[in-house]
């Protein structure tokens, strides 16, 4: 469950992380500025063409864009369809239609920014990644905010997941489907049943925080692993990336 | 009981709480709404609440919904359910420990799941900068009664348990 979507076997796991979070914010900062819908749909084009190089599972990016959907799109369908029926009820001209094309424009750019930052989650290495945030936060720890602590919380999450979570999603499938079976014995039978379940679970999981306290120590002690480092592939992507600004810069000129 | 051993408790109710947060989403809920379900996850905060400190529970809400929106649902998704869950953390804990009198875990979880639901809206209407995004606020509190009571009851079930079988018995003492 968790390996595949950490970005560890795509096309472009092998590029710099750092080359790749700079030209990520820039495509995510752009569209902002971006008033033509030519523009757009060159952003969309290019994302769409780097999803299909990078070799990411298209299941992954379509669960992604269903959460977008269910969580960003169909409460704001809700809202335009009960307000287009007070308008209708109450005769007055609840909608605006300069509101909704601003709307719609807001949610495009959001979309451009939620698709290139899942573009860059899914083909970068998790462990870069947080390597690369330790350096980027480093500051902050002159603020004595333990942003090192907190990287290594992430990254002991993420090895117990990979380690345990097949362990554990066993044992909570084993759960579910007893849930499932139970089903007809009522609620309080169901909520009696869940609930020792999870007690056993998590009495179980708690069982291994010696080994996990283990782990921490081994694991704290190895650090963070970014290096930059500039390959031909990086040297290409910034190209391509700067020959993509330009053609925007030009439609948007014109 | 030592920063390490805290740590690694913290981190094991956080895996429980992916792990829960994954496997929900293969529970049929009866009547589907877009964007909603049983945040069965949010008994692992319940435990968190009950045994641990404010700053733990806080903790395990920031890494698990940190994890959960990098590996699943993308970058621009956090801001809604870190707002919604952080709102809902300090919530709980506000009325676990100062209203106890009045409301039981039950209560405490519907107060919780109303409160996520109401900070993801907020995050929403700052984001999209449109009032339109309130029309689904009702439909969102209504089924946080629903939901939040259900986890509620499942998780006063699992914290009698714990408390009975004494499991994060040494955690209490420390607080």
């Amino acid at each position: 469950m968790i390996k595949m979507k950490t970005g560890d076997d795509t096309n472009f796991s092998g590029m710099d992380a750092g080359i790749k979070l700079i030209i990520t914010l820039f495509l995510a900062i752009i569209p902002f500025f971006c008033v033509q819908n030519a523009s757009f749909i060159i952003f969309f084009s290019f994302f769409a063409l780097i999803s299909l190089i990078s070799g990411i599972s298209g299941k992954t990016l379509l669960k992604n864009i269903a959460a977008y959907v269910v969580i960003i799109i169909l409460p704001l369908l809700f809202g335009m369809a009960v307000q287009a029926l007070i308008g209708l009820f109450t005769g007055s001209e609840a909608v605006q239609v300069n509101e909704y094309q601003d709307l719609f424009y807001r949610i495009l750019r959001l979309f451009l920014v939620w698709y290139v930052t899942s573009l860059y989650i899914m083909t970068t290495p998790m462990e870069l990644f947080l390597g690369l945030l330790n350096q980027i936060l480093l500051p902050l720890q002159l603020l004595k905010i333990s942003v090192s602590g907190f990287l290594s919380t992430i990254r002991f999450v993420m090895l117990l997941l990979a380690e345990m979570g097949n362990r554990f999603i066993d044992s909570y499938k084993e759960l579910f489907a007893s849930y499932k079976n139970k089903s007809r014995k009522g609620f309080y039978h169901l909520v009696k049943d869940m609930a020792q379940v999870l007690v056993s679970l998590i009495a179980a999981s708690l069982a291994d925080t010696d080994k996990v306290q283990e782990m921490i120590v081994n694991e704290a002690e190895k650090g963070f692993s970014y290096r930059f480092r500039c390959s031909f592939v990086d040297f290409a992507a910034v190209l391509i990336f700067c020959a993509l600004m330009l053609s925007i810069y030009f439609i948007e000129r014109s | 009981m030592s920063k390490n051993k805290r740590l690694a408790v913290n981190i094991i109710l956080v895996c429980n709480a992916i792990i829960i947060s994954y496997l929900e989403s293969f529970i049929p809920i009866p009547i589907p709404v877009p964007g909603i379900k049983l945040g069965l996850a949010n008994i692992i905060i319940l435990i968190a609440i009950e045994f641990l400190d404010l700053k733990d529970a806080l903790f395990i809400m920031t890494v698990k919904c940190l994890i959960i929106a990098l590996l699943t649902k993308g970058v621009v998704v956090l801001a809604f359910s870190l707002s919604g869950g952080i709102l809902s953390v300090l919530g709980m804990w506000f009325v676990y420990h100062h209203f106890s009198r009045f409301f039981s875990i039950k209560g405490v979880s519907i107060i919780g799941a109303l409160l996520h639901n109401t900070g993801q809206i907020g995050a929403a209407f700052l984001i999209l900068k449109s009032s339109i995004i309130f029309y689904y606020l009702p439909v969102l509190l209504i089924s946080a009664l629903i939901t939040g009571f259900i986890t509620g009851t499942i998780g006063s079930a699992v914290i009698r348990e714990i408390s009975i079988k004494g499991i994060l018995h040494d955690q209490n003492e420390n607080r």
